[in-house]
């Protein structure tokens, strides 16, 4: 069973300190997103079917809304990694460029000396009794941008290591994106949103994933997994009810699907996370 | 006279410190200045610029390396005691960094926290920040406007600060100040302005003004860093080289590269034996070019066209080639660095803000390979 040790939310998005086991699905998110590996055997991060190594020399970069998932490579043995969602918003002064803020160049990030101080700077920073929003965000920054830079900077792996680029958006695509965020929670299937959207099913899936990069269930599961996650570091509400909101059956169900998209317990999550306040 | 209000007002003219001045405390509402400067030259052309009424206080620092800590926590002491409103820091890098540092601490958060807090996006904080008028003297400071300073900690590490509150109100760009240099301190002061536009015009972020205002500093040091060096008098030749340091800082944005991770590890290497900044930019440049070709090699032709070399010139063995006619060492053998210093350096290069935006992914070991290529 994976663990969470410390999960902060603050401005920049979040930061988790998990204490990793078990594979995950595939899943995506809005979040700017980099694994590294703190201690324990080295495990691996699954883009488009192509692993990359998470270990002690080499993380994982990877952009927002890019499918992926996280598998340990020997069973039976915990993997401690310092998990980071970055808001793009949070980032966009940092990125020097073009494209949407937060896309990394390429998913392979070297962890050279620098970086490899900053992340055991912000894994001791998680496990301090009192965090301060400030405390933390100046580490994570340029932590953030080390990757973020050095996944631009030419390598002898070239182009080979590029994520996808983006694609024009339709306006059915983003109908159906307003869909399943306004009713989220409600007895809604997906041939529903292709239908209020004006397309046939198999075009929808189709469109949206020339446009998004991901399925639309991938899609639909993400914005599960942030409502989940809000409710359950922002209000005292039951985790059953959370889950009951947001369309599952069962608290066990509920919890299924956190593991799977999110590593830990919604319970463990909750227990965990701590809420950074920027200093009155 | 110009008046140039990229990033910030930028005023650009002969003698401009005499105009200007007055008109930049009026508009800040500051009457209480404090001086930070480097030099009596420049210092006593400033004061007798201070409108009538005008209560300065000064600090001091010496006039070449990076800032001192000691310095900076110094002149905000003074800032503090004396309940200046504003902060003019007029010389090379090391006075105008200090000047900013005293500014941005403010009468509040002490230089240690300030440091303490450093780096990264929104990192530094604290106190009610004064506003800075950079007067530079010198085409090695980005005349005055970067965002970045550098300061020599007390433990002899230099320490890097970058926030956007460092940029000035204002920065008056007089190149009449500049006149007393020697050719050994213009050529580096020259050289560092060219290795800035070209650091960032080769690093591969997306910024089309910055590349097209670092092409044009180019352009100007290519052709004007060598009259300065020869004529010290050429007051034509020194504005165009504070024009493309100039240029060169309102291309920071972009980031530099190897050869300033490699300076900057260098100077704080040697310490109080530092070789001024620039200084060593020659050796540099063709190993760390060499280094970066596979990586932006198509943006070579752009550079070497800027700086008016002959089409299909190699820009690497040209550059060298422009270092062996400047007073400056083509090689890093004469610094006497023993391999476990070359390494400590190399460590220091790779961990450099620099190394972020430098065109190829550069570690320790590959910056040990271009110190022993420059040796």
């Amino acid at each position: 069973m994976s663990t969470s040790v410390a999960v902060l939310h603050g401005t920049f998005g979040r930061v988790c300190l998990y204490d990793m086991d078990r594979a995950m699905v595939i899943h995506a998110h809005r979040e700017g997103h980099l694994i590294f590996h703190v201690q324990g055997p080295p495990a691996e991060a699954v883009i488009d079917g192509r692993p990359y190594p998470i270990g002690p020399g080499q993380a994982v970069a990877i952009s927002p809304w890019q499918p992926h998932f996280y598998r340990p490579v020997r069973a039976a043995t915990n993997t401690l990694a310092l998990v980071l969602y970055i808001k793009p918003v949070w980032f966009i002064e940092a990125a020097r460029s073009a494209t949407s803020s937060l896309r990394f160049g390429r998913v392979g990030i070297e962890v050279a000396a620098p970086i490899a101080r900053r992340i055991a700077h912000v894994a001791r920073t998680m496990l301090a009794e009192i965090i301060t929003d400030q405390s933390v965000q100046g580490a994570l920054a340029e932590l953030t941008q080390a990757c973020f830079d050095q996944s631009w900077q030419w390598t002898e792996e070239g182009a080979a290591f590029l994520g996808r680029v983006p694609q024009a958006w339709d306006f059915r695509v983003r109908r159906s994106l307003n869909l399943m965020r306004e009713r989220l929670g409600e007895e809604l299937g997906l041939d529903e949103v292709a239908r209020e959207s004006g397309l046939s099913r198999p075009h929808f899936y189709k469109l949206f994933r020339e446009t998004m990069g991901l399925t639309p269930n991938t899609y639909l599961n993400a914005l599960r997994m942030e409502r989940a996650i809000e409710r359950l570091s922002g209000s005292h509400d039951a985790v059953a009810d959370i889950g009951l909101d947001l369309g599952f059956a069962s608290q066990s169900s509920f919890s299924r699907f956190f593991i799977a998209n999110g590593v830990v317990a919604p319970s463990d999550y909750r227990r965990s996370v701590h809420v950074a306040r920027p200093r009155p | 006279m110009s008046l140039i209000t990229y990033l910030t007002r930028v005023h650009f003219a002969d003698r401009v410190l005499e105009d200007a001045l007055e008109s930049e405390l009026a508009l800040l509402g500051a009457s209480r200045p404090l001086v930070v400067a480097d030099g009596p030259e420049a210092l006593d052309r400033l004061m007798l610029s201070l409108p009538r009424g005008t209560r300065a206080a000064a600090a001091f620092v010496p006039p070449s390396g990076p800032a001192r800590e000691a310095d900076c926590a110094a002149a905000a002491l003074t800032l503090a005691a004396e309940g200046c409103d504003c902060v003019i820091a007029v010389g090379g890098a090391g006075a105008i960094d200090a000047g900013k540092i005293a500014g941005l601490a403010g009468a509040g958060a002490g230089i240690a926290a300030l440091l303490a807090g450093a780096g990264g996006a929104g990192g530094a904080g604290g106190g009610r920040a004064r506003p800075v008028i950079a007067v530079p003297t010198t085409a090695d400071s980005g005349a005055g406007v970067r965002a970045a300073v550098r300061v020599l900690t007390a433990a002899g590490r230099h320490h890097w600060l970058r926030d956007r509150r460092l940029v000035p109100a204002a920065a008056l760009c007089d190149p009449t100040l500049a006149a007393a240099d020697t050719p050994a301190a213009t050529a580096a002061a020259g050289l560092d302005a060219l290795t800035h536009c070209l650091e960032t015009f080769l690093g591969n972020a997306f910024n089309p003004p910055a590349d097209g205002i670092a092409l044009e500093g180019l352009r100007r040091a290519g052709r004007h860093l060598e009259p300065a060096v020869a004529d010290g008098t050429d007051l034509g030749a020194r504005r165009e080289l504070l024009a493309a340091a100039l240029n060169g800082a309102l291309a920071d944005q972009k980031g530099l590269g190897g050869v300033h991770a490699l300076a900057h590890a260098l100077e704080e290497a040697r310490g109080a034996a530092a070789p001024r900044h620039g200084s060593l930019h020659a050796a540099l440049l063709p190993p760390v070019l060499a280094f970066n070709a596979p990586a932006g090699r198509e943006r070579f032709a752009a550079v070497a066209a800027a700086l008016g070399l002959a089409p299909g010139a190699d820009l690497p063995e040209a550059l060298l080639r422009l270092a062996e006619r400047l007073p400056l060492p083509a090689r890093l053998g004469p610094l006497g660095l023993d391999g476990a210093q070359l390494d400590r350096v190399a460590r220091r290069a790779e961990a450099d803000p620099a190394n972020l935006t430098n065109p190829r992914l550069a570690s320790a070991a590959d910056y040990r390979a271009m110190l022993e290529a420059a040796l």
